[in-house]
């Protein structure tokens, strides 16, 4: 990042940007919303089947989806965190 | 893709509604942002709210150019609704003022509530706070209304840009999700009910 743009960073939160970066970023950020959606989903139900397979009991199985839930739930939020700070700078080398 | 009959050709809202036919070509957006099984509610709205105010930041990143002092003196969304700007904090009386001026106190102002900790904590097991629900609420309320004024002010340049479907399918994935969660009151999106209907019809 050049010296002027760090400088318009502070001044405004809102910045220029090339319809390029923000198509290119769309397109990928619309697929990944529908493919972890999926993955999400099916990561549940990966950990049903194998539950099912080995026959747990049913305060082990609450207890392992418990997990998995409390798994997924902190990856969001390390998500969220990221998403926050590295956005633009990710961008500004696309466009 | 035919448009209503009433609508006469040439006007604004029919453009409007010609275009919003094109989204770009995805799955089940209805069903990516119904809440996961085993979720939390709050950490949900959290993360698609900084994933929103992203998207918005950058398609209003694409136009700032053409959003000026001169174009926008106000901030508008259509002849029918004028926004004056208040954060209830530190501004308490609306101040009038152009459109790029608000847009840059609402992104700003969202943008400090996203890096405060006490709101949106970053910090695995740190909980939400009580007024998350209500903040969130105000928050995405607030970021509809660039959605409008772009719908409405700057439709024709987001066309000549050739970023229609990527701003319609922004918008349809906001809208999915408030509507999913009922987070915004019908009366605040009636800038846009006209599409949010078609968008909506199309999916189903
Ligand atoms: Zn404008």
């Amino acid at each position: 990042l050049s010296s002027e743009m760090e400088l318009q960073r502070c001044e405004s939160k809102v910045r220029n940007l090339s319809p390029q970066a923000f198509k290119f970023y769309m397109e990928q950020h619309i697929e990944n919303v529908i493919k972890s959606c999926e993955e999400r989903e099916n990561r549940r139900m990966q950990l049903e089947k194998e539950m099912k397979k080995i026959g747990l009991s049913d305060k082990d199985q609450s207890q392992m989806r418990k997990m998995l839930s409390q798994k997924e739930s902190n990856f969001i939020r390390l998500k969220r965190a990221k998403m926050d700070k590295q956005l633009f700078r990710k961008i500004k080398t696309i466009g | 893709f035919k448009p209503k009959k009433h609508i006469p050709e040439g006007t604004h809202q029919y453009d409007l509604m010609k275009h919003a036919a094109a989204t770009l070509g995805s799955g089940n957006l209805r069903a990516a942002v119904m809440l996961p099984e085993g979720e939390d509610l709050n950490e949900w709205v959290a993360v698609n709210t900084v994933d929103f105010f992203n998207q918005i930041n950058m398609l209003y990143g694409t136009i700032t150019e053409m959003c000026t002092e001169e174009s926008c003196p106000v901030m508008s969304a259509g002849p029918k609704y004028e926004y004056h700007w208040a954060d209830g904090q530190t501004v308490k009386k609306p101040i009038k003022c152009s459109a790029p001026k608000y847009i840059d106190y609402l992104m700003t102002w969202v943008q400090d509530q996203l890096d405060d900790e006490a709101l949106f904590p970053s910090k695995i097991g740190v909980p939400f706070p009580k007024n998350f629900p209500s903040n969130a609420k105000t928050i995405l309320k607030r970021l509809f209304r660039v959605y409008a004024h772009i719908y409405h002010q700057h439709f024709s340049e987001v066309v000549q840009l050739g970023e229609e479907a990527h701003l319609n399918t922004s918008f349809k994935h906001f809208i999915f999700f408030v509507q999913e969660f009922q987070l915004i009151e019908r009366k605040e999106l009636a800038p846009l009910q006209e599409l949010i209907d078609k968008l909506a019809a199309k999916d189903r």
